[in-house]
């Protein structure tokens, strides 16, 4: 029989172990008596034979990475805590606070990569302020966005600008059946002003009502590991060609989410109508509808979680084709999890996503999930036995300002996905014709 | 897990059984009630901990390494225990209710320090850090206090609980600081040319009288316009810092035996579930170097920082954890991960504040002493054992319901029924905690041959938590296996199984012969044993009992 290394190290150990133990036998029948030590409850000897043996050296110097690495951690944290780098850090974003600064971890949205950036707030006014948000990844994301904010009595009137560049979007070809061989990647720039009213005639609810100017164009792609979309799709609309479009829309927001583990449940409707400028023939609708519903299981633990999207875009007469960034896309840790990002797009979606979220320490949610989506032309192409599926598990870890850390696995037909999240971001008032990063589940 | 390193970790956990058993048949620890680690040395540096790293590797890291597994399976009991099962005397613990009685005014005068004189007191700084700020003043007898304050929202509950637990643990032999109640109105505080203030990011700066409105400003006022706070007293000697639970601090030669060895340190553990000192931790420690008049000293070791305990705590995860879970606890996370969250938290459901300002969540109900734990894994407590637990049970024992009455009323609550709800619990607990162990484990304690009878003392019936009528014994000696009951707390001493005399030792003790005595429990069964060991002490022709050892593995 072959023996491993493995094996015959254990058995070694095993047999210093035993001769450590009977070594400590043979010594504590005849325990080391000096008298100077006579006045000690046990003597140097004594603790050394009751810490010490050959087998436990021999787990030392196993232990010996374990213990340097602790050891240094220790003292790094040592080091931070004498010099209260976390105390002058909170001073630090205390003081900048003042000066309406505050600074941001975290990427641009999912798959923008690690990041940073931050915001400038002033007030100009008794009731307005004015935000400047600026984000950079090491990805190469950026993201810029200047915010005036004027409110009035129940509504809030907005006037805001952003740039965006997306270097390396993820693109695997239109429709329901896209294969992932087929993954290219594109590199997406995104300008846009515009005007938002919003009013807010009850708790729960708020309607707004928004205008907007865009430009938007699609170039090759920044990754170097996934081909251009051109190679595999030829004549794909939009691709490489700026659009300059105007959007007007107007959306309706009802909450009736409480606490989490209670019953409740949230919706969202909107609609929009896109037309693109100059030599651009584009004219089309966007219907937009989020449901949200929530059931206690155990009461104050958990709570199962069903979600439903629906994206619906009608072109009208003689419009050309909708570019295919401004399409609806789904396959992320926001919608489909077992999918890669932006795994599918088409003209229209449904998505929907039963969870179930429970508590397993007062800061931290398991949550197995099951999503389904499916992409379609036309309402007859629907059909419910062809969905993309998905399921898994997440954690999520929460601080008392909200979600901290998310780690989500999905498991579908085309392997497995991990998502890492750190901090959420807010869902936009209206999704088209404007891409985000990513949205809060 | 591949089979090899099943089989190693299995080997592991079961020699030390087979060396524990080696050891116990010495059995004779030394006749000493002092242990002399207060020899000269030289001053020690400080030694600074950090706590953020403390729950880190007590919680997870430690899991990972190999040594430390070994190192527990290992463990055969504490290393600082005497024939007689009891700890010595020592710069760690000095042996008071748990061997003796003490009146209230005895534990008061016990404690090194004083109380500061009436005011002014001048303010040497001001730290603002925390919910409230802490004064650091010197009264006209040049005494130095630190003055903690309570809440704005839960009054006494902070200043009570610290001053209580204090009582508390002196008593039961540690070394604490002197920390007592006071009042005083605003205008007994001075400032003068020195003040300064301290921000959370520990910078200087001089004070000013805006400084101290703004402290004072954080505060709540009695109905009279007073402050109540509590006032501790400086050590005395050179602050070296914290110690820690494990390991040994290497400049210090006196200090031999490894922490997580310590029995006053492991059964502490028990102490702490009687108070609910959750927040025992490597940060609430503090070693000084005591010099005498030749300028060498020795270090002494303080507990510190009670202000957490009767469930006044600072929660981290809400209240109701406190006592029954660490802060990332993983079992109790893995539980409700492998139940979906059906499973609920007995103390989640159950968990009741009766007195949300003075006292927070502290109760008997859901008390249970051995699944006591602290706000993270506590190396010292991980490593107790029945026997440690034992002598932490004896000692909380030993505190009378006169004692624990008069110490709920040195906490100085405004409303008599707070009082009387805190000795309620405090008494309550302390009775959970007898009846647990010392059902669990043997508790015959004073074992002595007086005419060819061993009598003892069984602490179980003395302290009300066995009843006469039921106990019952059996005892069995070394070397013959049947085992004879017996009732009533002595017994005929069989004759002696022939054995090769051993030379003595060096405390002139030659042991001749063990025997063991279990106490039976209340559902049957029968406790763990007290090993006594019988022999001839030095200068005496005749037999004795020369030690015991309890819950004798």
């Amino acid at each position: 029989m072959r023996t491993s290394r493995l094996e015959a190290f254990a058995g070694l150990a095993v047999c210093l172990y035993a001769l450590g133990g009977a070594v400590s036998l043979n010594a504590q029948k005849s325990p080391g008596e000096s008298p100077g030590d006579s006045d000690r409850i046990v003597t140097p000897q004594e603790v050394k034979k009751a810490t010490h043996s050959p087998a436990l050296s021999l787990l030392r110097i196993v232990s010996f990475p374990h213990r340097r690495t602790t050891a240094a951690m220790e003292k790094g944290l040592i080091s931070s805590e004498k010099n209260k780098i976390i105390e002058r850090f909170q001073l630090w974003t205390e003081n900048l606070r003042k000066h309406g600064v505050e600074y941001r971890f975290g990427g641009s949205g999912e798959g923008a990569g690690l990041g940073g950036g931050g915001t400038y707030t002033v007030r100009t006014g008794e009731r307005g302020t004015f935000r400047l948000l600026g984000l950079l990844t090491f990805k190469g994301y950026q993201e810029f966005l200047t915010q005036w904010t004027n409110t009035l009595p129940a509504s809030q009137l907005i006037a805001e600008g952003s740039y965006l560049w997306r270097p390396q979007e993820n693109f695997y070809g239109l429709g329901h059946g896209s294969l992932k061989e087929k993954h290219s990647n594109f590199a997406l720039r995104q300008s846009w002003a515009g005007l938002r009213w919003e009013v807010k005639p009850a708790k729960r609810f708020r309607w707004g009502a928004l205008y907007r100017l865009a430009w938007i164009s699609a170039l090759p792609g920044r990754n170097p590991a996934y081909s251009s979309p051109q190679v595999f799709f030829s004549n794909l609309p939009g691709f490489g060609a700026q659009t300059q479009l105007h959007s007007a829309g107007t959306y309706l927001d009802m909450d009736m989410l409480r606490q989490e583990y209670q019953w409740g449940g949230a919706a969202h409707w909107g609609a929009s109508y896109q037309e693109g400028l100059g030599d651009r023939n584009l004219r089309y609708f966007g219907y937009e509808m989020q449901l949200e519903g929530r059931m206690p299981i155990v009461p104050t633990s958990s709570v199962l979680v069903g979600q439903a999207n629906f994206e619906l875009n009608r072109q009208r007469g003689g419009s050309d084709p909708i570019p295919f960034y401004l399409l609806p896309h789904i396959g992320g840790s926001s919608t489909l999890r077992g999918f890669a990002l932006d795994r599918f797009y088409g003209k229209n979606l449904i998505l929907l996503s039963l969870e179930y979220r429970y508590r397993i320490h007062p800061n931290i949610q398991a949550i197995p999930f099951f999503d389904e989506g499916q992409i379609f032309d036309r309402t007859s192409d629907l059909t419910w036995l062809h969905w993309h599926r998905n399921y898994g598990i997440g954690f999520r870890f929460r601080s008392a300002t909200g979600t901290a850390l998310k780690i989500e696995y999905g498991r579908s037909r085309e392997g497995f996905q991990i998502h890492i999240t750190f901090g959420e971001r807010e869902r936009p008032p209206l999704r088209g014709p404007i891409r985000y990063g990513a949205y809060k589940r | 897990m591949r089979p090899v390193k099943a089989l190693l970790l299995f080997l592991l956990g079961i020699l030390p059984p087979f060396s524990a058993a080696a050891e116990s048949r010495i059995g004779l620890r030394p006749p000493l009630w002092v242990d002399r680690d207060n020899r000269p040395i030289p001053q020690p540096s400080e030694q600074i901990v950090s706590e953020l790293y403390a729950i880190v590797y007590n919680s997870w890291l430690r899991h990972l390494s190999l040594e430390y597994k070994a190192q527990c399976a290992r463990d055969s009991g504490a290393l600082n225990v005497n024939a007689w099962d009891e700890v010595p005397d020592s710069t760690w613990f000095t042996n008071r209710m748990g061997r003796q009685s003490l009146s209230f005014q005895q534990i008061v005068s016990g404690i090194e320090g004083r109380s500061p004189k009436a005011g002014p007191w001048t303010i040497i700084r001001i730290e603002d850090e925390g919910y409230t700020p802490k004064f650091r003043v010197q009264d006209a007898a040049g005494g130095t206090y630190i003055l903690k304050f309570d809440l704005p929202s839960a009054l006494e509950r902070n200043s009570a609980a610290e001053r209580i637990c204090t009582l508390i643990l002196h008593a039961a032999g540690y070394n604490v600081p002197h920390n007592s109640v006071v009042y005083f109105p605003a205008q007994d505080l001075r400032l003068n040319k020195n003040s300064y203030y301290r921000d959370a990011a520990a910078r200087r700066r001089p004070m000013t009288p805006a400084d101290l409105e703004n402290g004072l400003g954080k505060l709540k006022t009695l109905p009279d316009g007073r402050y109540r706070g509590l006032a501790s007293h400086f050590l005395p000697g050179k602050p070296l810092e914290k110690f820690l639970y494990t390991g040994t601090r290497k400049d210090d030669p006196n200090d031999l035996i490894p922490h997580e060895l310590r029995r006053e340190l492991r059964g502490l553990r028990v102490i702490a579930s009687w108070i609910n000192h959750a927040d025992v931790g490597d940060k609430n420690t503090q070693d000084v170097y005591v010099t005498a008049s030749d300028g060498r000293g020795f270090v002494k070791h303080y507990l510190l920082d009670f202000g957490s305990t009767l469930g006044s705590g600072d929660f981290v995860n809400g209240p109701y954890r406190v006592g029954h879970e660490y802060i990332f606890d993983g079992p109790a996370m893995g539980r409700a991960f492998v139940t979906l969250g059906i499973w609920r938290r007995p103390w989640e459901v159950q968990g009741k504040i009766r007195y949300p300002e003075e006292i927070g969540y502290y109760q008997a109900e859901l008390f249970e002493p051995h699944k006591w734990k602290p706000n993270y894994p506590n190396l010292a407590f991980e490593r107790m054992d029945d026997g440690d637990a034992y002598w932490g049970a004896k000692i909380v024992t030993a505190f009378s319901d006169e004692m624990i009455r008069t110490l709920a009323e040195a906490g100085e609550y405004s409303r008599s029924e707070v009082t009387a709800y805190l000795a309620d619990v405090l008494k309550r607990r302390r009775d959970a905690i007898g009846r647990y162990w010392f059902d669990k484990i043997t508790p015959l304690e004073e074992i002595l041959l007086d005419g060819g009878r061993l009598r003892f003392r069984d602490l179980g019936l003395e302290r009300g938590y066995a009843e006469e009528g039921a106990r019952s014994y059996r005892y069995w000696m070394e070397g013959v296996s049947k085992k004879q009951s017996f009732r009533g707390q002595s017994l005929e001493l069989p004759s002696l199984p022939p054995r090769k005399v051993a030379s003595p030792d060096r405390y002139g003790r030659t042991p001749l012969a063990r025997l063991w005595i279990q106490s039976n429990r209340r559902a049957g069964g029968w406790a763990l044993p007290v090993e006594v060991v019988l022999g001839h002490n030095q200068n005496s022709a005749s037999l004795g009992v020369l030690g015991w050892r309890h819950a004798a593995r």
